[in-house]
């Protein structure tokens, strides 16, 4: 498959084979409830190199949501260090969290998020649209992801006339549309039948030996033998 | 139960029995869906609600029988029902409360204030006993139903004292004397009248007493004031028996008329309340008529207002006010053949011989207004409208619960509809209560702009007919503003909204362009636009007339308002003085010239009169001249002045001279005119007019010769603000047209201190004569930016600026709520496009597009709607062009800059969001 977009790569971000892409210190994330802190994740160290594909998996309730979204710099209420690609993402402002994700990061909601006002090509074309890319471009991009899902003929379809499985592949081909280095998936198969499960889960080998970093957050065994590593998490610890 | 309740009650039991049944059906499901809504406003889930609503009701069936033996509480119930709980709900929301009834009160304010202008202007009966029993009485010609004329003294106590028709009848004069306050002499209105007058009109006075009937025709020197004037000289009651000095003659005042009361007039009120007898001792002439006046039977100089005897009434009296006529014609057939009485309500704005035709220009004006205030309404009822939409999404739950147990979309939309109009009640109190607050105020300003002499009397407290039209406003204001939400809610689906959870309104489908609320924006957008350029326009016309001059710069020039007449002089006595006055001002240092006049040019007085050639002879059959060599006549108007009256203008002549002294203080010098370029046209197209002569028109044989030469040509001056630029206009010399009452116009040398120089004329006079009644002494500038045309424009520019700019603001909340509103309905798809790429400035740009977007869309309608109103404005506003060019551009610049900040306000706070918390909104 010919890279769909490239990225121009910032000069100020040091890309070198030696460091991982993520490091991890010691990261804790806790919510403030009425009943007091409660942690989430806990004494979190990890690292990740670029080119890696990992699978999450724990309980329902473990954290996993949680990491995946401080992994994709949504959430920055939390403790310890993360480096991404040598930025220490705490330090950095909004701004600049949402640049590099925007720059780096494709991420497949757990709940879809699809866009309930726009059409299902409509909900393709929104990271194209915030991306500098030319119409036509994205016009063709978002043709070539249709038809690569099997889902052209859905394009002109609202999300609440699509049944469950169908949105949630919507959701994982919106993720990778815009060719991110790094792929965070949440359950991306978790309403599909198996065949359908099945070819995410190739299509996901195939990004990641054209270079693409992901980490997906499973329940089926089937799905973490895709990855080379699971990281399991427990209570918000992540068992050695 | 009242009465009314009873009256109902029989005429539904006639109803048949399944209708009954239906109804107590309803009335059940009422109270059930009453109960569900309470328990869900409680915390109950939707379906607990419902629920516990049936199960508390019991079986459908038993009640249904209880409530057939007892239709007490039913119809009113049910609406008591109704308004306690919309009661609730306003309390409940106090945020939206306040601002919808401060939105709405605006709307209904403006329209009641308009309303209650309109009415004082049109409507409102007179203060009298009655009012609807008094009509106007008039004298007209037979031959000619468009001829009217006055009243003399004996027809009129003649007609009164015949009581068929009329139970009693007064008779009045206006007239102005000049009153000594001090060492002020100041011109009061005064109206002389019939010693019944008072009583015919039903009103006593506040202190004292009206007048005696031997008074009437006496010259017996007692005065009753008006309320306003008593007023001014301190309020004081015992001022009773105290004396007045008018005209030089020392009056007694005898009686204090009680606040409103005007006489027969309707806005404004005469100072002085005078004995019909009086008008000759103190030298007031009605049309020139000579002395003695009263026991004149042809001196026709009073204006009649009769109260019909019981049984008698406008629609009735053609008949017996015919057989009056004829018998006042056969007892005096010289004086009254070919006339013949007539009724009507009595005239409401100015003073005439002839009944009020038509209020066309005051009524155009009053719609007009009305038109406008309307439109405020409009945009705040779509404001409020917008408003209940996104409210209503909020509240699909609660009506979705109604529903469900069993309430019909009838009783949800009366539900809907009793909030609504309880709402708009609050805000029409709070509209009628800024009403009275803003016509008073407007009373205040416009009070001393309009007449020096009368009082502007002018009652904001709102009567029945003002409260009653509020109400409607209430209504009609219900009808804009929640019957089309109310519609939509009552219209929804029940399963869907039962199961709904979460985000409000998530289900529904995206708010297109065109949808619901953007329309609504648009339209407030476009309306408040044009009332902003209607506003513009307004202040530029007024900037323009202030401007404006008469075909001679004002410079620092003055004058002085000589009313040596109404100090009682006589002729040579007056014209004595009128030299001598000119004399010395001509000799202060620093005047370069002065000359009298009888008006002047954007003057509150004109006068005109029909021309034509000297030597055409009368009309005969009737049949007009065809041409001017013939005696075609024309309307010029015309002005006595004195010498040196161009040069102390600044106008130089075109050909000839100007008047001689001998012209104008001889009273037997040839005859001679200056006539304006036009007239001269009119007259001798295509000839010199200097050496012809014209006459006045002649209209009957026996007329006196009134030809006079022409000896002067000069350039027009426009002598109305509002009126044509050339107007044919004729001057004669004072020698040869007698006034009592004179302008004395100043020229100021350049670089000479107006104001000291005004200063030393006062002194100057006062030395010359200290009775001499000075009314006025002023600036021509100051004069023009305080007559009453332009006092009339600037009341118009202080009410439509003001609407403008209440529309303004009405539609920049508008515009904010709804993005306000859009951005918190749509924060999840914010943070989606957020975590999605989207970075601040795209969902800022997000945001304010579509605002603007709406904005510009419009400002597009707004501006067809405003050339439609400047062509309208064009016909009546002072040199405005349709399309004016501030008004066209500041007010859209106004409005799209107000409305930038209105959509980026929320905008800004759309791209604040924080897409991990907007996402687990979810
Ligand atoms: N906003 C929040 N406030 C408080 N607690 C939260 C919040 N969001 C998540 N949690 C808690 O954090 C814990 C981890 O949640 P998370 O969504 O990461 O679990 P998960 O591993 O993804 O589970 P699942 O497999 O069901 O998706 C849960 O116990 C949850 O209750
Ligand atoms: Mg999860």
């Amino acid at each position: 498959m010919k890279p769909m977009m490239s990225t121009p790569p910032r000069t100020d971000i040091a890309q070198t084979n030696t460091e991982p892409m993520i490091q991890l210190r010691d990261l804790e994330k806790c919510y403030k409830t009425k009943a007091g802190f409660t942690y989430v994740l806990r004494q979190i160290n990890l690292d990740i190199n670029a080119g890696e594909f990992i699978t999450i998996m724990g309980p329902s309730g473990a954290g996993k949501s949680t990491l995946l979204s401080i992994l994709g710099m949504y959430d920055h209420t939390w403790e310890g260090e993360f480096l991404f690609l040598d930025h220490p993402v705490r330090r950095l402002g909004a701004k600049e969290r949402a640049l590099l994700n925007k720059h780096y990061v494709g991420f497949v909601f757990q709940q879809f998020h699809l866009l309930d006002d726009l059409t299902v090509a409509e909900n393709l074309d929104i990271p194209l649209s915030y991306r500098d890319i030319r119409k036509s471009e994205r016009e063709a991009l978002v043709a070539d992801v249709l038809d690569r899902f099997n889902i052209v003929g859905k394009k002109d379809l609202y999300p609440s006339q699509l049944s469950g499985g169908q949105q949630q592949l919507v959701a994982v081909a919106r993720a990778i549309i815009a060719k991110p280095k790094l792929l965070l998936a949440d359950e991306p198969t978790g309403n599909l039948h198996t065949d359908q499960g099945r070819e995410i889960m190739e299509l996901f080998k195939k990004l990641n030996q054209e270079g693409t970093t992901i980490i997906q957050v499973t329940h089926s065994e089937t799905n973490a033998t895709y990855g080379q590593r699971i990281v399991r998490l427990k209570d918000g610890w992540m068992e050695k | 139960m009242n009465p009314f309740n009873k009256i109902w009650h029989g005429l539904r039991s006639l109803r048949q029995a399944k209708t009954v049944k239906q109804e107590i059906d309803e009335e059940l499901r009422f109270h059930i869906e009453n109960r569900a809504a309470e328990n869900l406003a409680a915390g109950m889930s939707p379906e607990e609600a419902a629920r516990e609503a049936r199960r508390r009701f019991g079986n459908l069936q038993s009640v249904r029988e209880e409530c057939r033996e007892s239709r007490g509480a039913s119809f009113g119930e049910a609406t008591a029902q109704d308004v306690r709980f919309a009661h609730r709900q306003l309390l409940k929301n106090p945020g939206f409360t306040t601002v919808a009834v401060l939105t709405l009160a605006l709307g209904i304010g403006a329209n009641t204030a308009m309303f209650s202008l309109v009415n004082a202007l049109l409507f409102k009966p007179i203060h009298a006993q009655q009012p609807g029993h008094l009509a106007g009485v008039y004298q007209q010609e037979k031959a000619d139903s468009g001829n009217f004329r006055f009243f003399s003294y004996p027809n009129y106590a003649d007609l009164r004292a015949s009581k068929e028709t009329f139970e009693d009848l007064l008779a009045f004069w206006p007239g102005n004397v000049a009153m000594r306050e001090g060492d002020l002499t100041r011109p009061v209105a005064a109206t002389f009248v019939s010693a019944n007058y008072f009583s015919v009109l039903g009103v006593a006075p506040l202190h004292g007493r009206g007048f005696l009937p031997e008074e009437e025709t006496s010259t017996m020197p007692v005065a009753v004031i008006s309320y306003p004037l008593w007023q001014r000289l301190g309020a004081d009651p015992a001022m009773i028996g105290k004396t007045l000095v008018l005209n030089n003659t020392t009056f007694t005042l005898v009686g204090i008329m009680p606040r409103g009361f005007t006489g027969t007039g309707s806005l404004t009120s005469p100072g002085l309340f005078l004995p019909l007898g009086m008008m000759d001792p103190l030298a007031v002439r009605p049309g020139g008529v000579v002395a003695n006046t009263l026991a004149d039977r042809s001196a026709e100089n009073l204006s009649l207002v009769g109260r019909f005897s019981p049984g008698v009434s406008l629609a009735n009296s053609t008949a017996p006010l015919q057989v009056l006529s004829e018998r006042l014609a056969a007892a005096y057939p010289k004086e009254n053949r070919g006339y013949q009485l007539v009724a009507a309500p009595i005239a409401r704005l100015g003073f005439s011989n002839s009944p009020e035709r038509g209020l066309g220009d005051t009524l155009f004006t009053a719609a007009l207004t009305l038109a406008m205030s309307a439109m405020l309404l409009l945009i705040a009822c779509l404001n409020l409208a917008n408003m209940l939409l996104a409210r209503g999404s909020a509240r699909r739950k609660e009506f979705a619960v109604r529903m469900a147990v069993g309430a019909s979309r009838r009783r949800v939309l009366r539900q809907l509809l009793t909030e609504g109009f309880l709402l708009a009640l609050l805000s029409g109190a709070a509209g009628v209560l800024l009403a009275v607050w803003a016509t008073h105020a407007l009373a205040v300003f416009a009070g001393p702009g309009f007449s020096q002499k009368e009082f502007l009397t002018f009652n904001s407290t709102p009567d029945v007919r003002v409260l009653a039209v509020s109400l409607g406003f209430c209504a009609l204001a219900t009808i804009f503003f929640a019957l089309g939400p109310a519609w939509r809610l009552a219209r929804l689906n029940v399963n869907a909204d039962l199961k709904m959870q979460g985000a409000e309104d998530a289900r529904s489908k995206p708010a297109g362009l065109f949808a619901m609320r953007h329309l609504l924006v648009i339209g407030q957008v476009a309306l408040s636009l044009a009332l902003l350029v209607a506003g513009g326009m307004f202040v530029r016309s007024v900037g323009r007339a202030v401007q404006a001059n008469p075909g001679f710069a004002f410079g620092s020039n003055f004058y002085a308002e000589l009313q040596a007449g109404a100090a009682g002089y006589d002729e040579p006595r007056v014209r004595e003085l009128y030299r001598g006055a000119t004399e010395q001002i001509a000799a202060l240092p620093g005047v370069e010239s002065d000359s009298l006049a009888w008006s002047m040019p954007f003057g509150d007085a004109d006068y005109a009169a029909g021309v034509q050639r000297a030597g055409s002879s009368p009309l005969v059959d009737g049949k007009p001249f065809a041409t001017v060599a013939e005696g075609k006549d024309m309307v010029a108007n015309n002005n006595v002045i004195g010498t040196d009256y161009f040069r102390t203008l600044g106008v130089p002549l075109l050909r000839g001279r100007e008047f001689t002294r001998t012209e104008v203080e001889s009273t037997n010098a040839p005859r001679v005119a200056i006539v304006s370029q036009s007239l001269a046209d009119e007259l001798w197209p295509g000839e010199d007019a200097l050496g012809r002569r014209l006459q006045f028109t002649r209209a009957r044989a026996d007329a006196p010769d009134t030809s006079m030469e022409v000896i002067g040509v000069v350039p027009e001056l426009k002598q109305d603000l509002m009126g044509k630029a050339s107007h044919p206009f004729l001057y004669q010399p004072y020698g040869q047209a007698y006034q009592p009452s004179m302008l004395l116009q100043v020229r100021v040398s350049p670089g000479a201190d107006s104001k000291s120089l005004m200063r030393q004329a006062g002194e100057a006079l006062r030395r010359l004569d200290p009775l001499l009644p000075v009314a006025a002494l002023k600036t021509l500038r100051a004069s023009h930016e305080n007559s009453v045309t332009v006092a009339l424009l600037r009341m118009g520019a202080r009410i439509f600026g003001t609407f403008g700019l209440v529309a303004l603001f009405l539609a920049v909340i508008g515009i904010y709520g709804v993005r306000a509103y859009s951005v918190a309905r749509r924060t999840r798809e914010i943070g989606i496009r957020m975590a999605l790429g989207a970075s601040s400035r795209d969902v800022l740009r997000l945001i304010l597009r579509e605002g603007l977007l709406l904005t510009a869309m419009g400002l597009g309608l707004g501006l067809m709607l405003a050339v439609a109103i400047g062509k309208l404005a064009n016909g009546f506003l002072y040199d405005i062009a349709v399309i004016d060019p501030f008004a066209f551009t500041m007010a859209p610049a106004l409005l799209a800059l107000s409305a930038l900040l209105a959509c980026w306000l929320p905008a800004r706070r759309a791209s604040k969001v924080d897409p991990i918390v907007a996402l687990r909104s979810e």
